[in-house]
This record gives structure tokens, sequence and C-alpha cells, in this order.
């Protein structure tokens, strides 16, 4: 797994993790993200049962396990937290931040209730260290019903989870975008599925675009840097988001596919 | 097996696991340190190739630190990646400790409710089994760390002795056409590197001794 510094401030520093190249075909490649400050550690959508030995190890390679005070999940997914009670055999002090609708979904996954802090529509703050303060940014119906993602006002990085995420042919090994015009073709089709709501998108970029984001840094593909996040932004908002209803209801408005559906039903 | 010794059993592979990635962070602490000493080495065999005929000794001990250095990041390389091999196995091991917890769960179900428990009862044995063996494996990929620290150790007092060897070479060529002073200063300091080096490797061999014995305790 390969493991790539994304920022350092005094001692506070960035880490993503990701590209396995042992990781088998069928299970989605992911990137983690690790903070480290004052010896404090928080770990960002951890990954699924399948991937936690190649995290867990690559994770320990730049901090001890014990280091790891927060277990960040932007959702409620099984590539986002499916190793999470094996996170929490080893870490037993480790705080779960998950948006407010998924604790009882989650402890589906084996995880102890009380370890998980429940994070409000509006966001909430983390402190994870005397010098690291870092914003819990809602994102809900992007593209979960309850979705937070990360913000470091410090380093200016931000965590957006499945926003901008791209699905990246088997052989791309760079994790930063290098050009955003042939980026497009590995993102396009994913958020047109997998983000159901214009509306939702358009209240957060009205959001996000008032930040100062210096690395917009998604939890499947390439990391956007400096210029390139704003040409995300703008590529966003113009894209038409729910495609599978969009489909659906074109098929429901010619008369034989409507027929054959019901025929199924 | 009970759940409260199946419980003590997930407790002690856990504790196992977090003692094997102590060792993981550590081992990762020697590879800057060995790159100053592949550095200083390097820094060393320009010096003494200035320094001309008087510097050939000296040349010939830090070729031979150089040659050693980049030994040292593959046995950390095999380290990491014998960690990886602990840590799929551990995870398994976890896994299946809750398995065997759902299917006890479930043998108890279908007793209460008088159904067939034999395919329940067959699972969970087999992965009571499986557990009562976990130890062993552990402990067997466990050893398989020991000869790569070892060697890592071995490198480090090799290092440190080539670096005793050039302090005496350097005393001995001091009016020689050299900066006697700085060459000092680098074997120092490769000394200082050599001694954190086997200071990492002596707690790893610590560390995983203790995780061995938690291993064949239960």
């Amino acid at each position: 797994m390969k493991a790539h510094k994304l920022t350092e401030n005094h001692n506070h520093e960035w880490i993503v993790l990701g590209r396995d190249p042992d990781k088998p075909d069928y299970v989605i490649d992911t990137n983690e993200y690790l903070i480290i400050s004052d010896g404090n550690a928080l770990l960002m959508d951890p990954g699924g049962t399948e991937i936690f030995p190649e995290v867990v190890t690559a994770v320990t390679q730049h901090t001890p396990i014990e280091s790891i005070k927060v277990i960040f999940g932007s959702h409620q997914d099984p590539d986002i937290l499916s190793s999470l009670s094996l996170w929490l055999s080893l870490c037993p002090e480790a705080k779960v931040y998950v948006p407010w609708t998924w604790p009882s979904f989650i402890t589906h996954f084996g995880c102890n209730m009380e370890q998980i802090i429940s994070v409000p529509d509006e966001g909430a703050t983390i402190e994870l260290s005397r010098s690291c303060r870092l914003e819990v940014v809602p994102a809900n119906y992007l593209h979960a019903s309850g979705n937070i993602h990360l913000y470091d006002p410090d380093t200016k990085v931000y965590f957006s989870g499945d926003v901008g995420a791209a699905l990246l042919p088997g052989n791309a090994a760079g994790m930063f975008v290098e050009d955003f015009a042939s980026h497009i073709q590995y993102m396009e089709g994913f958020h047109k599925r997998w983000m159901p709501s214009n509306r939702a998108r358009d209240h957060w970029l009205a959001r996000v675009r008032r930040m100062d984001i210096k690395m917009l840094c998604p939890q499947h593909g390439a990391i956007f840097k400096d210029e390139q996040v704003h040409q995300f932004f703008d590529w966003f908002a113009s894209l038409e988001l729910g495609s599978a209803i969009a489909d659906y209801q074109q098929e429901t408005d010619d008369g034989d596919s409507a027929d054959n559906i019901s025929k199924t039903a | 097996m009970q759940i409260n010794e199946h419980n003590a059993r997930d407790r002690a592979i856990s504790n196992i696991f977090t003692k094997i990635l102590a060792i993981n962070t550590a081992s990762r602490k020697l590879l800057p340190i060995s790159n100053v000493i592949h550095l200083i080495s390097f820094n060393a065999q320009i010096a003494s190739a200035h320094a001309g005929e008087n510097g050939k000794s000296l040349g010939v001990l830090t070729q031979e630190i150089n040659e050693l250095a980049p030994a040292v990041a593959e046995h950390i390389e095999e380290i990491t990646s014998k960690i990886n091999d602990i840590a799929r196995y551990n995870a398994n091991c976890m896994n299946k400790a809750r398995q065997q917890e759902v299917f006890k769960r479930t043998e108890t179900i279908l007793r209460r409710e008088g159904r067939s428990i034999d395919q329940a009862a067959h699972r969970s044995e087999a992965l009571s089994q499986e557990a009562q063996d976990s130890f062993q494996i552990l402990a067997k990929q466990m050893r398989a760390i020991r000869p790569a620290l070892k060697a890592i150790e071995d490198q480090a007092k090799a290092t440190e002795m080539i670096g005793s060897l050039l302090r005496i070479e350097v005393a001995r060529e001091q009016d020689a056409a050299m900066d006697s002073r700085a060459f000092m200063a680098m074997a120092e300091q490769m000394t200082s590197s050599c001694v954190q080096m086997k200071e990492i490797t002596e707690q790893c061999e610590a560390v995983l001794t203790e995780a061995l014995s938690l291993a064949n305790g239960p």
C-alpha cells in the first residue's frame, strides 16, 4: 500500500494511504487518510475488512496504533467502515465520529455503541490536539442521506468522502489528478449515479466555495490540488445528478418499457 | 468453549497484534537512521578521495559502510511484509472469533426451538479447533520476523566497528593533508546512529519476545 505525505505543518501532518498493488480486483480501491498531531492520530474512512491488514500495517509505519484517538466515518457504507470492529479491538479508547443517521446501522458491523459520537446535521468540530482543530462539514445526500466531510483550516486540506471520487483504471498509480479534463471520464458516471440530489450538491457547493481549500481529497481516486479544486466545483455544479431516476423516467414514458416493467413486477 | 474463554482469546490476540504493530512502528524509525549513515559514509568517501593517497585506507572503510546501508532498507521491508502477513492472519482470526460467537448463538436458538443443530454445531466446532491452532500459527509467523531484526542488529554492529576503525585510522593520519576533524565528526555521528539502531532493534526484540510468550501462554 502506498503512503504519501500530503502536508506537514509544525507537528501536524496529513498522510494518504492507497493504491495497494496487491488489492484483489473485486474490491473497490479506496484512499485512507491519516492526520497526526502532537502524538494523536485521526483515521478517516478506514475501509473494509478485506483491506484492514494492509491499512493497519501502513498506518503503524507512521504512528503507533495506540495514538489513534479518532476514527472518522463519512457515512455507513461497507467500503468505509466494515473494518470498524477490528479497529476498535485494537484502539478501544478511540471515538468514532459518524453522521447521526448511522450509529444503529454501524453497530451491525459489531462495534460498541459507547464509542460512537453522532454528528448532527449542522456539523461539529473535532479537537485532535491543542494545535489541531478540525471542522466536520455536513454533506448530506452526497451521497448518503447522512454524510460528513472533514476540513482542516490550518493546512487547508478538505476530505470530501465520495465527492470528487473517481473509478480509476487498474494501472493508475498517481495519487494526484494530473490533467483535470482527462480525469473527468473517471468520475462522471460515478457522480451522476451515486450522487442523488442537485439541491444537496448546490447547497454544499455554496458552502465550500466560501472556504479556503488547497487540496480536495476524495475517498476513491486522485486528489485535486489548488486550481483543480475550483475546476472540480465548476464541473460538479454543471452536472445533472441522479441519473438512475432520469433513465427510469425515460423508460416509463415509453409505453413498451412501462409494460415490461409492470410485467416484471 | 465458553463465551468468556472466547473473549479472553480475542483479547490475547488483540494484545499480541498490538505488540507486533509496535514493532512495525519502531522498525520504520530505522530507515531514516540508516539513510543518515549512508549519507555520512558517502561524504566520508568523497573526503577520502580528495585526500588522495593519504585517504586511501579511509576510502576502503567508508566503502564497506556504504555497501552495508542499503541492506538495512531491504530488511526493514522484509519486516513490514511479514507484519502484513501477521495482520492478515490476525484479521482472519478476529473475524472467525466473531463467526464462532454467532454460530454459538445460532446453536442456542436452534436447540431452544427443538430443531437440528448439526450444521451450526459442526461449524462452531471447526472454528473452535482453528482457534486452538491460531496461537501456534501466530507464534510461527512472529518468529519469522527475527532473522531480519537480527540482520539489522548485526549490520549496526558491523558499521559501528568500521566506524571505530575509521576513528583509529583518522587519528593515525592526523598529520596527513586532510581535514581530520571533519572525518572524526563523521565517524562519531556514524557511531551514534549505530547505537540508536541497536537500541531500536533491541526494543523490537524485547517486544517480540513478549508477544511470543503471550502466544505460547494460553
